[in-house]
């Protein structure tokens, strides 16, 4: 057991509250640093997959988790991200300012999508997001000269400082590196006024605005936001590929960021990137099980949906806070071994709907 | 054996740094008794259900190609991997069969988008590329021609042009129509249709598109039908091509129809029962059912039917030809088998069996000649008019 003795009051909202978790997160760091060094190539380039994923994940929650809006058409920020990237280096803009220039357009292209978010939410967002999603994959179709078509464009290997950042090692640290802001920016947004906004406008819109937050600015600040962060995903992502199609950003991939997003845990950092692990190492994990599957079953197609489906329906079933609800639990367990009560996260009456969210 | 790998992967990546032209001469994925062939499918995608012709052919011809004493004593270790018909998912599975599984070749691996998104990394690596199940001049395109891709599968916009060419004329055509899905496929179309049009000092009627995953052509038909067309180039796969054919029979129209090489399929005949009757096709390969006279196709089926349990259908029965031409190639590679080798090997080597109309080589590292023919469904299954040109 733990008990805090803070002497000021910003102890009360520090990142990282105690020693250990210095120590911890420390350790995480200078692991993920030094892994490139031991690790094969083959891992090394999957980590970097999942660094863009886990991005990817946040700018979702960022939207989803924080301020309880709905998307169903995320796969077409990250469209929008890797198209401007890709175009705007091949118009001999250096990676280092291209990364951001592409990240920007998306925030535009998800500030055009949040207008309507004033009007409408929930079912009858996604639904607005699904549209924009479609009306994103035809352009792309259709805008040749800039986007190649349907037969897609080349994406010229990154370079900063004259350095190539094509080999996996390399392009490791750039996904780790540009993972880590993003979760720090987001971390620190979530403890200023503007993420105490976003949450309010979450829980409830009413309280919100009586209480002087402009809640339609705040969801479509949230759209922009979150269009932005996955726009970044899609820059790096468009490195990943290599050569875009635009079947590359399609229902399936914003169906895997909102199922990251689910079984991560809705509201939470830690959730996002805990969901974007899980659901981009599934294939692997599911390619492991097939060599341990009799041949009849394992030779069967479409083995990846159904353990898909099967993770998120026992998830939603059995721990509905997902895996960082999972963790903190687990966590508590250690922290309290011998007096750990059963009944500890037992849900409280609630009065109000939305805190259903927290 | 790690050292040894080791090395391989720093001259590997010494030579890509310095310039591909002086890459040494790579044998990765092969040891004293094994070459380890990499082969990515769309498992569990959009077109997975059709996934296992392609992998259970392959495999077959392996299985046989190992039974009668493998390649130079070497056996071929297949290694499957699933690309979900995504671009980032083939990356991934591309990346392991590259890295992790060192293979020497990627061979009959399915889809557009993933065989695009992984060619660089395939042909960058030194990893030779042979039949991916992708529109093939996109493909050299995106390799930047590069001397270890060998493609296969026909192309739809010459083959289209081509048949255009002959049977306008010979049919007395005036007011050809188009009915072509919006994508990558629908373009090769077009870029067929059009030039073939221009040859002949013609234009396009109409022209109509569809969405993939449409069901309902009446409107297609419809404007076909009001601009008085009279051929329909249906740019249409399996299901399209059937729904095309229904809404012409349920106007009762006298209008012939042709479509491109996609629907010129066993299965189309099969589906379309009296609807896809008189039904014309252009075929890039010969079709073999159950009944055929072909001592060849006849063995492939039943060794077929016997491992796996189903009737072969003809995309199993070209990842077997495209197999078989591979196999080919490797032996020719001789017992010192690199990447050199191989490609010296696969250049002079010919191809001709029971699915291919002609005797074909490779031609800048496509295999030519493209012959077509034309067909009809006639009583449920697809009869030769004009015999290959």
């Amino acid at each position: 057991m733990r008990f805090d003795y803070h002497t000021r009051y910003r102890q009360g909202f520090a990142l990282l509250r105690h020693r250990s978790d210095w120590l911890s997160y420390g350790l995480l760091a200078a692991a993920l640093l030094a892994l490139p060094m031991l690790a094969s190539t083959y891992l090394v380039g999957e980590l970097g997959y999942v660094f863009i994923l886990c991005i990817a994940s946040m700018g979702l929650m960022a939207l989803t988790g924080f301020t309880g809006q709905v998307s169903l058409g995320h796969a077409s920020f990250v469209a929008i991200g890797a198209y401007a990237h890709a175009w705007l280096m091949a118009q001999g803009v250096p990676f280092a300012a291209s990364l951001p220039l592409a990240a920007l357009i998306s925030a535009a292209a998800g500030l055009v999508v949040g207008i309507p978010a004033i009007r409408v939410s929930g079912l009858y967002l996604a639904m607005v997001t699904l549209a924009f999603a479609i009306v994103v994959e035809q352009i792309i179709g259709m805008w040749r000269g800039v986007t190649g078509g349907y037969m897609g464009m080349m994406v010229e290997t990154p370079q900063l400082l004259g350095l190539s950042l094509g080999s996996p090692r390399v392009f490791y640290y750039v996904c780790l590196f540009v993972a880590a802001l993003v979760l720090l920016a987001l971390a620190n947004l979530m403890r200023s006024g503007i993420g105490r906004a976003f949450t309010g406008v979450r829980d409830s819109e009413a309280a919100a605005y009586a209480l002087g937050i402009e809640v339609n600015r705040v969801k479509v600040g949230a759209f922009g936001l979150s269009a932005g962060i996955t726009g970044l995903a899609g820059g790096l992502m468009a490195h990943h590929i290599g050569y875009l199609t635009p079947d590359a950003f399609t229902l399936l991939l914003s169906l895997d960021l909102v199922l990251m997003v689910v079984i991560g845990g809705i509201g939470s950092l830690r959730g996002a990137i805990l969901g974007a692990v899980l659901i981009s190492l599934l294939p692997n994990a599911v390619a492991a099980l097939k060599s341990l599957l009799p041949a009849a079953m394992a030779r069967q197609t479409g083995l990846e949906i159904f353990v898909a489906g099967l993770v998120l329906a026992l998830f939603v079933l059995f721990e509905p806070t997902g895996l960082n609800g999972r963790w903190l639990k687990l966590r508590a367990l250690i922290e309290s071994f011998p007096l750990y009560r059963r009944d500890m996260f037992r849900r409280q009456k609630t009065y109000m709907k939305s805190e259903r969210n927290r | 054996m790690t050292m040894n790998r080791r090395q391989m992967l720093a001259t590997g990546a010494a030579a890509l740094a310095m310039g591909s032209g002086l890459r040494a001469a790579r044998a990765a994925g092969v040891s004293a008794d094994a070459i380890n062939i990499g082969m990515h499918l769309d498992l569990s995608g959009p077109t997975a259900s059709s996934m296992p012709m392609l992998r259970n052919a392959t495999e077959l011809a392996f299985g046989q190609a190992n039974a009668a004493g493998g390649v130079h004593g070497r056996q071929i270790n297949m290694i499957v991997e699933d690309n979900a018909g995504q671009p980032q998912q083939a990356v991934r599975a591309v990346q392991k069969l590259i890295r992790s599984d060192e293979v020497f070749a990627l061979h009959n691996s399915f889809g557009s988008g993933p065989n695009a998104a992984t060619m660089g990394l395939a042909t960058g690596a030194g990893v030779v590329v042979f039949a991916p199940w992708a529109a093939s001049a996109v493909m050299h395109q995106v390799s930047g021609n590069s001397p270890l891709l060998f493609t296969t599968v026909q192309n739809y916009n010459t083959t289209t042009q081509r048949a255009l060419e002959r049977v306008i004329p010979e049919w007395g055509v005036e007011r050809p129509g188009v009915i072509y899905m919006e994508g990558p496929y629908g373009d090769l179309i077009r870029a067929g249709v059009n030039p073939a049009l221009e040859s002949l000092g013609m234009s396009t009627a109409e022209e109509a598109a569809y969405r993939p995953g449409e069901i309902d052509f009446s409107s297609q038909v419809a404007r076909m039908r009001a601009a008085g067309v009279d051929l329909i180039i249906a740019g249409t796969i399996i299901r399209e091509t059937v729904a095309v054919m229904a809404e012409v029979k349920k106007l009762d129209w006298d209008v012939k129809v042709l479509c491109a090489i996609p629907g010129r399929s066993t299965m189309v005949a099969q589906l379309g029962g009296a609807d896809t009757e008189g039904l014309y096709g252009i075929g890039g390969w010969q079709l073999h059912g159950a009944e055929t006279s072909n001592a060849e196709a006849q063995a492939f089926i039943s060794a077929y039917q016997e491992a796996y349990g189903t009737m072969p259908d003809e995309n199993a029965a070209n990842a077997y030809s495209y197999t078989n031409w591979f196999l080919s190639a490797l032996r020719g590679a001789g017992e010192d088998l690199t990447s050199d080798s191989f490609v010296a090997a696969a250049r002079a080597s010919g191809h001709n069996d029971f699915t291919t109309y002609t005797e074909q080589t490779f031609v800048d590292n496509h295999a030519m000649p493209e012959m077509v023919s034309i067909d009809r469904v006639v009583d449920g299954t697809w009869e030769q008019q004009i015999a290959p040109f």
